[in-house]
């Protein structure tokens, strides 16, 4: 194949995975503490390829006055036990579960020292995480600290290593966090995006116009 | 490329519940008790089509290609916070400042459990609701009750004659995972298996709120916060919209070109 299409076909490509995760991030837009995929191009031999990135940016934070809604300022992601093992979140609504214990996405919230149980009384979380309730201690929430490119299960809960750093974040009660994408972002996304395939495509026509059919009819001409 | 049709799509759908819960939240605004719901959404399936660390044609990948899958609607949360409390002097409203709920008999012997706070009585001494369902307890108020009086701990007693008399005990339930409850309609809601068993006891015991006698529990919406939602809910749709008409126009340029 000629090098324009090779790399002209690897451009759309490309042009359309970025697409894909624009629209991903908008369809998620306003769920609680959603994270942006960032995107980036590289150049392999002769096609673009396209790679992604978390980016674990801070989000915007909103008031609820709800006292089982946390927001994390700061790097930290609560963990919580699956079946599968410790998975970490960083959307922050919490539920009580039928045993009494704190839980979020359904399943239960990994303290410091095992699962929080609800307890009685006015609940309070202070900044470092401290579950109390009318003042008396039930835990301390487990923050950890994880890399961008820490893989995710089916449900996109990143999946715990054996070993996490722990995080210096801050929790808000009574907050949550929205996504990190801003919309100016996203929609700028989305018109360079269909630009960039436009051109793309257009390169196309040329190519497959001009060189390649000047190609065919010379050929043409000599037989 | 066709993904990203879904994709917005899902988006559209996830808004759509959003602004319905929105929509029912506002059109019970004055319904006495009644809580509002927060549609809450949950990433759809993401796949990696590129681990982390994979092989690449110069050595490895340090980053991975991670493609979600849109967003999907993943609960209603009842918000179950106070409303605001509306003196209206009625001998048989009484209000719950804090948590619990009253029972209700519903038909088939099962319990309906409410914030509904407006009562009355329904001849036979008993207190009903304005659809006649039962108040769950013990009560015996006379027809020619001239001044009735509930105290903060449910005690309901009653003056007739110039004597005064107790004639019942309200009593208030609570549940470990009120988010739990199964919604019933008409503001009642069903205890589940996720919600836990009903706690029951006298007002002001074991965590339960207390009686305010003569006065209703608003609904707790705020006007304010759901046109805020609404808005924020219109432009995201209208934002997944668009994603789904980019990728539209592009597979038409694709089509143009391929001619």
């Amino acid at each position: 194949m000629n090098d324009a299409v090779i790399a002209l076909r690897g451009s759309l490509v490309a042009s359309g995975r970025r697409l894909e995760t624009v629209a991903s991030d908008l369809a998620n837009s306003t769920r609680t503490g959603h994270k942006a995929t960032r995107t980036a191009f590289r150049l392999e031999g002769l096609e673009p390829k396209y790679e992604s990135r978390l980016d674990l940016g801070q989000g915007p934070t909103h008031y609820t006055g709800q006292p089982l809604d946390l927001a994390i300022e700061g790097p930290g992601l609560i963990v919580i036990d699956t079946p599968g093992g410790q998975r970490a979140v960083r959307q922050g609504h919490l539920d009580v579960d039928i045993q009494g214990r704190l839980s979020l996405a359904g399943y239960p919230v990994r303290g410091e020292g095992g699962p929080i149980l609800r307890g009685q009384g006015k609940l309070e979380f202070g900044l470092d995480g401290t579950v109390t309730a009318d003042g008396a201690r039930l835990g301390r929430l487990r923050l950890v600290d994880l890399p961008h490119d820490t893989p995710r299960d089916l449900d996109g809960h990143f999946i715990v290593p054996p070993e996490p750093a722990p995080a210096d974040g801050v929790v808000r009660q009574g907050f949550l966090e929205n996504t990190n994408l801003p919309a100016e972002e996203a929609a700028i996304e989305l018109d360079w995006t269909q630009h960039h395939y436009r051109a793309a495509a257009r390169a196309f026509e040329l190519v497959a116009d001009d060189v390649l059919g000047q190609a065919i009819e010379r050929l043409g001409r000599r037989s | 490329m066709n993904r990203t049709l879904w994709v917005g799509a899902s988006g559209m759908i996830a808004q759509q519940l959003n602004l319905d819960t929105i929509a029912h939240d506002l059109a019970n605004v004055n319904t006495v008790g009644f809580k509002r719901g927060r549609a809450e959404f949950s990433e759809l399936f993401a796949s990696y089509q590129q681990a982390p660390g994979a092989p690449s044609a110069d050595g490895n990948s340090p980053i991975g290609l991670y493609v979600g899958h849109g967003a999907r609607p993943a609960a209603v949360r009842r918000d179950f916070s106070q409303g605001s409390l509306q003196h209206s002097g009625q001998p048989f409203d009484f209000a719950i400042e804090g948590e619990g709920f009253f029972a209700m008999e519903l038909a088939g012997g099962r319990l309906g459990y409410t914030r509904n706070s407006s009562f009355q009585t329904d001849g036979q001494g008993r207190i009903v609701d304005n659809q006649g369902r039962l108040l769950e307890g013990d009560f015996n108020v006379p027809d020619d009750a001239e001044v009735v009086e509930v105290s903060s701990d449910g005690t309901i007693s009653v003056t007739v004659d110039g004597v005064s008399q107790v004639v019942g005990q309200l009593l208030l339930s609570r549940f470990v995972n009120p988010q739990g409850l199964e919604s019933l309609g008409g503001g009642l809601y069903g205890q589940t298996d996720a919600s836990g068993d009903a706690v029951t006891a006298t007002p002001g015991q074991e965590g339960l709120g207390r009686i305010r006698h003569g006065f209703v529990e608003q609904s707790n919406v705020s006007v304010v916060e759901e046109m805020v939602n609404m808005i924020t809910a219109q432009r995201a749709y209208e934002m997944n919209a668009r994603a789904v008409s980019v990728a539209d126009e592009m597979l038409e340029t694709l089509n143009q070109v391929l001619q």
